[in-house]
């Protein structure tokens, strides 16, 4: 994949997020609180996308960050998240293609492996994942965000003003 | 653009995942298969099958062939052959494809894409479309003791490493 492809890749997943975002601040804190069997509680798992999304972008700049505690709340997610994709998206913007092949720097650890592309790579595929198990609690909490798909997005950023799809 | 061998790799984590969470779900009754514990989401075997029918359609879209029409499968066994099945079918066009295909139109009764329905759109779209479920499939197996692990892209690059090490 190229910059222009991770690019669009991370407009799905900032609306995607949005759109979970803006459900899960229906929901009543306690609720959004609890743990639901294996896939944690609707807090814990936003802000489980966000703190890995972040811990990559440190190991991509190659800088060091005091980790993000927990947040106790969605409102505290939604904060977190306007500022780290605003980073996110500042970092993309610069990437040219020749920088995908560049090796990440290690932390050390042994997930730290591989390559810029191979990087921004997981942190999409992981954040799809994760997504789907908050959309799956928001459904069951009945505040479903609706359909998160690939070709959702594409169909509804036609009808938005340019750059309105993050 | 993505290229055919980004596609392919993210293929290879896509096939490497349904075959953890298979496995997995081999382990489960068919009543745990069948069950619906969650509002709102299909139940496990629903769920497999959901993402083998999924990609089965598109597959079938573009290599320009009509929708297929399969009867639901009786159990986990048959939707683990048909994932078989079908996983062949999706390499093999996968093996073949050019990076001047992925530009192509598709021809879709609904248009769900605005306009941008490329080839390339629709390989991304199943792969992301099948993250999903796989995560939902995922939860499920978990909940029913049966976690088929880390499933993270991260996980498959580093376990097909140790494969290609060992051969």
């Amino acid at each position: 994949m190229d910059p222009v492809a991770l690019r669009d890749l991370y407009d799905h997943h900032a609306w995607s997020t949005d759109r979970l975002l803006a459900r899960a601040l229906e929901v009543a804190p306690e609720q959004a609180a609890q743990p639901w069997g294996a896939a944690g509680g609707l807090t814990a798992i936003l802000d489980h996308i966000l703190s890995a999304e972040r811990a990559w972008l440190t190991r991509f700049q190659a800088r060091s960050r005091v980790p993000w505690g927990d947040a106790n709340t969605v409102v505290e997610v939604q904060g977190r998240w306007f500022g780290l994709q605003a980073e996110v998206r500042a970092f993309l913007a610069d990437l040219e293609p020749a920088d995908l092949d560049r090796h990440i720097v290690r932390n050390p650890h042994p997930r730290d492996r591989g390559t810029l592309g191979v990087g921004i790579t997981h942190v999409i595929m992981h954040a799809a994942q994760h997504t789907a198990e908050a959309a799956e609690l928001l459904t069951q909490l009945g505040h479903s965000p609706g359909q998160l798909d690939y070709m959702e997005f594409l169909d509804i950023r036609e009808l938005l003003p340019p750059g309105g799809a993050g | 653009m993505v290229t055919p061998k980004g596609l392919r790799e993210l293929y290879d984590h896509h096939a490497w995942s349904m075959g953890a969470l298979l496995t997995h779900a081999a382990d489960v009754s068919q009543e745990q298969a069948e069950a619906m514990p969650w509002k709102g989401v299909a139940s496990l075997e629903d769920t497999l099958t959901h993402i083998i029918t999924a990609e089965r359609y598109w597959l079938s879209n573009w290599r320009g062939e009509e929708r297929p029409s399969q009867a639901w499968p009786e159990d986990m066994a048959e939707v683990t052959d048909r994932w078989f099945a079908l996983q062949a079918d999706t390499r093999l066009f996968l093996a073949n494809l050019q990076e001047s295909d992925l530009g192509r139109m598709l021809a879709l009764s609904e248009p769900i894409g605005g306009g941008r329905e490329t080839l390339a759109a629709g390989i991304m779209h199943v792969l992301l479309h099948a993250a999903q479920h796989r995560a939902e499939a995922a939860v499920l197996l978990s909940d029913f003791g049966r976690s088929p692990g880390e499933l993270d892209y991260i996980d498959f690059l580093e376990h097909r490493e140790a494969l290609l090490r060992r051969h």
